[in-house]
């Protein structure tokens, strides 16, 4: 890996051993970063989508507490 | 009205009483009118993402998730025309070229916009598009590719570091207007930054230099997409 950046290395690289809880899950064809909080529930943490319609959706504001449900694919 | 249901996860629950089952499947339903955008639109923000998961503090933009995302906006006959967002501070040569490259090797029309900053490795992301805009307070820094973790002290390793350096340089040169000299220059610039060397660049200075197309903002960067769309699509037709 080769780094060009104009961050210092020690800033980008602290806490690498730490471990990522963030989930990714699609709701309708539209991928959100989902942090779990609970058991059966995530804070969205981010869209991720070129659509800019899709931003607009209140529901999938950042910020928003979803309810997973178990999935069909058990 | 949902303006403020995500303010908190209490708030939230009170305005939507959801059943127990089937509430993920809700949420994909868009209650709002969906007005089909013909311009898509990516934002690059943080650092960009290589083939290591960079720690959680950093903000990143990873190419798994924009790599098929051009590739849907290529493919996709109702989308014809993408705005790239910069807003980054640099990161993995290998996956901001990769993502330069597959913006510059895109059919429809393509317009890039740097807000707050474009540094180090979106520089060729920034000029991969057919025309790009810089806001006037955005900076760009330009600074050489440095060896980071075990350096061995052998003439082969300046070697490997020159050819990534010239890949990068090649990138800019071909898809922008500056010389390659200029861009070399200024990139070994000494006494203007503190830790490094290179330039830092400013809205008008990366335009003088002809880094960058035009001074701008938003609404010059999505008429100026929709100009080369018109464009293209008159191209089209008269074929």
């Amino acid at each position: 890996m080769m780094l060009y950046t104009v961050f210092p290395l020690e800033l980008v690289l602290e806490g690498i051993d730490r471990k990522y809880d963030l989930r990714e899950i699609e709701i309708d064809n539209v991928k959100i970063l989902v942090e779990p909080v609970d058991v059966d529930k995530g804070k969205i943490i981010s869209v991720i989508s070129s659509n800019p319609a899709v931003y607009l959706n209140p529901k999938l504001y950042p910020g928003n507490i979803i309810k997973f449900i178990p999935s069909q694919r058990l | 009205m949902h303006f403020f249901t995500n303010m908190g996860s209490e708030e939230n629950e009170k305005s939507t009483p959801a059943p127990d089952v089937g509430i993920l499947q809700q949420l994909g339903q868009l209650e709002i009118p969906k007005p089909e955008s013909n311009i898509h639109c990516i934002t690059i923000v943080g650092q960009i993402e290589g083939h290591i998961i960079l720690p959680p503090q950093n903000k990143t933009t990873k190419y798994e998730h924009i790599i098929p995302q051009l590739v849907a906006i290529e493919q996709n006959p109702k989308i014809e025309g993408l705005l790239i967002i910069l807003n980054t501070i640099g990161g993995d040569v290998e996956a901001g070229l990769a993502l330069a490259e597959m913006i510059a090797s895109m059919t429809k029309p393509t317009v890039s916009l740097v807000l707050g900053g474009g540094h180090s490795i979106g520089v060729p992301i920034a000029v991969a598009s057919d025309y790009s805009f810089i806001a006037e307070t955005a900076t760009m820094t330009i600074h050489p590719i440095r060896l980071t973790g075990l350096v061995i002290g052998v003439p082969q390793t300046f070697e490997y570091l020159d050819k990534m350096q010239d890949r990068v340089i090649k990138f800019v040169v071909q898809h922008s207007k500056i010389e390659e000299r200029t861009l070399r220059d200024l990139m070994f610039n000494t006494g203007q930054l503190a830790r490094d060397i290179g330039t830092v660049l400013v809205g008008i200075d990366a335009v003088k230099y002809g880094l960058i197309d035009e001074v701008g903002g938003l609404g010059q960067a999505v008429k100026k997409l929709e100009e080369l769309i018109n464009e293209r699509k008159k191209s089209i037709g008269g074929n």
